[in-house]
């Protein structure tokens, strides 16, 4: 499969909303770039179906209705019910921004060393969110947060999957969307739960747990 | 042939029919209590049928002498979690009144049983992520301080599966590559790949992932929060099944796939570190429930050790390799019954004594629960007849292959050992002035999960002893 490098637009874009995703104080917002992310990796899945891949017509299909529809509303949901504003995070903005573009740089050179041509800077966008994921799970203090820096993992997995395994049945792309969608719903109860009785999606406030004795 | 198979779907499908006729709370505990003695008979039937490799829905799902025995370790947890009901349904704390409450348990046990049967790496991993999505439900349950341990439990095994399906991908990838049909299937790679750089480094992302879901060092952060602030049930089902299965997933893909010196010297490393920090957690926590939870680490930690030395010994000294798989699938079935036993029993005497302290449970006066739960402990202890004290020293024979591997070993049993027993003696000390809180029986279920389960156990090393062969899972 040889891929057109107009690919790259969508692909780009796609940790550019994550970067902005990490810096937004609003959640709803964050919850809405997030939706916004999806969308660009059904773009990118709809023009790499368009140049062989044809099943990926079906995960464009799949990510609009679970990551860009679902998951925002269920996100949403948790927002409206709990806090609107996130805490103030550990990392200040222009740091947060450079560290995000240091796993970004990071992400594209591992993807070009290991793949070449726009399937290398696919694969570098996939580890890209892997990493900003990851770095939002540990700077930012919202339980919201650290459920979207998840979404940034499922969406860079699921982009690794597009790239480098061709052929799957479609079995498993229906497992790992429906675990996408269960994981937003499974941590909206919890943090909705935490929300009860803390009165804060603060992580750095949860600190009931200590040994007994 | 096909009977075997044919029995191990019933056992699935009896989980799922007991989910959905456990949505009604008047059928919950009857459903489920009927979905496990199904699925244990089905098992049994499965286990006693199956002699090599049967496979359905286009490969999907097989049936080997190693499936079923682990379809009947599943079972019969599921069994004592079941019979466990009644109890602690009837004390109804808050939260476990929640409608989805049994119904998640079962279909827990429902995807667990499928992920024993399934050949499909990444529906292995689907199956391994949604059991503990809906565990991490069950945690939260209760609200409050269980809430937090549940969103730890969240996290971090959230971010050490998303290492492990990155793993499967690269395996997958080099699959394709090598021209491998159906590279998704285990038994599509089995023996058909090559050692390389890749499958080094898909390895290392899959054992970084799992390790985490098992509770071994350093990604075991979740597991002591989680097992005690869960509720009872649920407990023995985190402790008896979910984290032992991230192992058995382990242990079917190292089968299939090329498994390099330098992964078993890190599984190896891993988990002496684990059953170390396991002994050093029981001797710090003065709580009954964190005190099994940090056992768990130290038994996981003895089940990767047990796993690294059969893929270790691969191709050098079959005959050790061979008693270390047989000591891991021995270890896996008795811990898992003496686990899941042993939360269901501190359950019951969190009821009666209102607290989890050891300091604060007059264990010895409450004879009933008091006394099989003492004989529980000095089985997971491996103290003899337990069948985990044969596992143990079949680990140290296997591990006399390497002088430092040995004393690492002997080291580390010890540790963990010592620091049972002596939580042990300090639980089991006669405490005067110490009174039940609570008189209201529940007695009854949780007696028969102890005595049944402590049956079960002595019938396993009875057996072992005596001769009994299961080919290529146990026998000497």
């Amino acid at each position: 499969m040889t891929l057109p490098e107009y690919i790259a637009v969508p692909a780009i874009a796609m940790i550019v909303t994550a970067m902005l995703i990490s810096d937004e104080p609003r959640l709803d917002r964050a919850a809405k770039l997030y939706s916004l992310q999806s969308t660009l990796l059904a773009i990118v899945f709809v023009l790499m179906a368009l140049h062989g891949d044809v099943y990926l017509f079906a995960w464009a299909v799949s990510a609009i209705i679970t990551k860009t529809i679902l998951v925002p509303l269920i996100l949403l949901r948790l927002v409206k019910r709990t806090e609107r504003h996130e805490s103030r995070p550990i990392l200040g903005s222009t740091a947060t921004w450079l560290l995000s573009g240091v796993c970004a740089a990071a992400g594209i050179a591992l993807g070009l060393s290991s793949l070449r041509g726009v399937e290398g800077l696919l694969l570098g966008v996939s580890i890209s969110l892997f990493l900003i994921g990851l770095i939002q799970m540990t700077v930012r203090r919202s339980l919201v947060k650290q459920l979207l820096g998840f979404c940034h993992f499922e969406n860079g997995s699921h982009l690794t999957l597009a790239v480098m395994a061709p052929g799957l049945p479609e079995t498993v792309e229906i497992g790992i969307a429906t675990d996408a969608v269960l994981l937003i719903l499974v941590g909206s109860f919890v943090a909705h739960v935490i929300w009860r009785f803390y009165r804060t999606l603060d992580y750095t406030r949860l600190c009931m747990l200590r040994e007994e004795g | 042939m096909y009977h075997a198979m044919y029995a191990s779907m019933l056992a699935v499908a009896s989980a799922i029919i007991a989910t959905i006729a456990s949505l009604s709370r008047r059928l919950a505990v009857a459903a489920s209590l009927a979905g496990a003695v199904v699925s244990t008979a089905s098992s049994l039937v499965a286990l006693l049928n199956t002699d090599g490799r049967v496979c359905m829905l286009l490969s999907e799902v097989c049936i080997t002498p190693l499936r079923a025995y682990n379809l009947l370790l599943v079972s019969l947890v599921y069994l004592l979690v079941a019979l466990s009901l009644p109890a602690f349904y009837r004390i109804s704390v808050e939260g476990e009144g929640r409608r989805l409450y049994i119904p998640a348990i079962n279909a827990t046990f429902a995807l667990l049983l499928l992920l024993v049967l399934s050949n499909n790496i990444f529906m292995m991993w689907v199956l391994l992520e949604l059991s503990t999505l809906l565990t991490v439900y069950l945690v939260a349950i209760r609200g409050g301080r269980a809430s937090e341990a549940a969103w730890k439990y969240l996290i971090i095994c959230g971010v050490g599966m998303a290492f492990s399906l990155y793993g499967l991908v690269l395996i997958y990838s080099v699959g394709v590559a090598e021209g491998i049909e159906a590279p998704w299937l285990l038994t599509s790679l089995e023996g058909r790949l090559k050692e390389s750089r890749l499958t080094l480094l898909a390895t290392l992302f899959i054992i970084a992932g799992f390790s985490v879901k098992a509770g071994l060092f350093p990604g075991y952060m979740w597991l002591p929060d989680a097992y005690a602030e869960a509720p009872h049930p649920v407990s023995a089902l985190l402790g008896g099944v979910l984290t032992y299965m991230p192992l058995y997933s382990l242990l079917l893909l190292l089968q299939a796939i090329p498994c390099h010196a330098l992964v078993s010297v890190i599984v190896a490393v891993l988990a002496i570190l684990s059953i170390l920090t396991g002994a050093a957690g029981m001797l710090a926590t003065r709580d009954a429930k964190r005190l099994y939870a940090y056992s768990s680490i130290e038994h996981m930690g003895i089940l990767a050790l047990l796993l690294a030395c059969y893929r270790g010994l691969q191709g050098l000294q079959e005959d050790l390799a061979g008693l270390a798989l047989v000591a891991f699938n021995l270890h896996a079935l008795a811990h898992a019954i003496a686990k899941a036993s042993v939360f269901i029993g501190v359950g019951g005497l969190e009821y009666i004594f209102r607290t989890r302290s050891i300091d604060e449970m007059d264990v010895s006066a409450e004879k009933w629960i008091g006394w099989p739960l003492f004989a529980h402990t000095l089985f997971l202890a491996g103290i003899p007849p337990s069948p985990l004290f044969i596992s143990e020293l079949l680990a140290i024979l296997v591990a006399a292959a390497d002088p430092l591997l040995l004393l690492a070993t002997l080291v580390s049993l010890f540790a963990g050992f010592a620091a049972l027993s002596l939580q042990a003696m300090r639980l089991y000390a006669v405490k005067r002035g110490v009174r039940a809180a609570c008189t209201r029986d529940i007695h009854a279920p949780i007696k028969t999960c102890l005595i049944l389960s402590i049956v079960v156990l002595l019938a396993i090393t009875v057996s072992f002893l005596s001769g009994v062969e299961l080919k290529g899972v146990w026998g000497w």
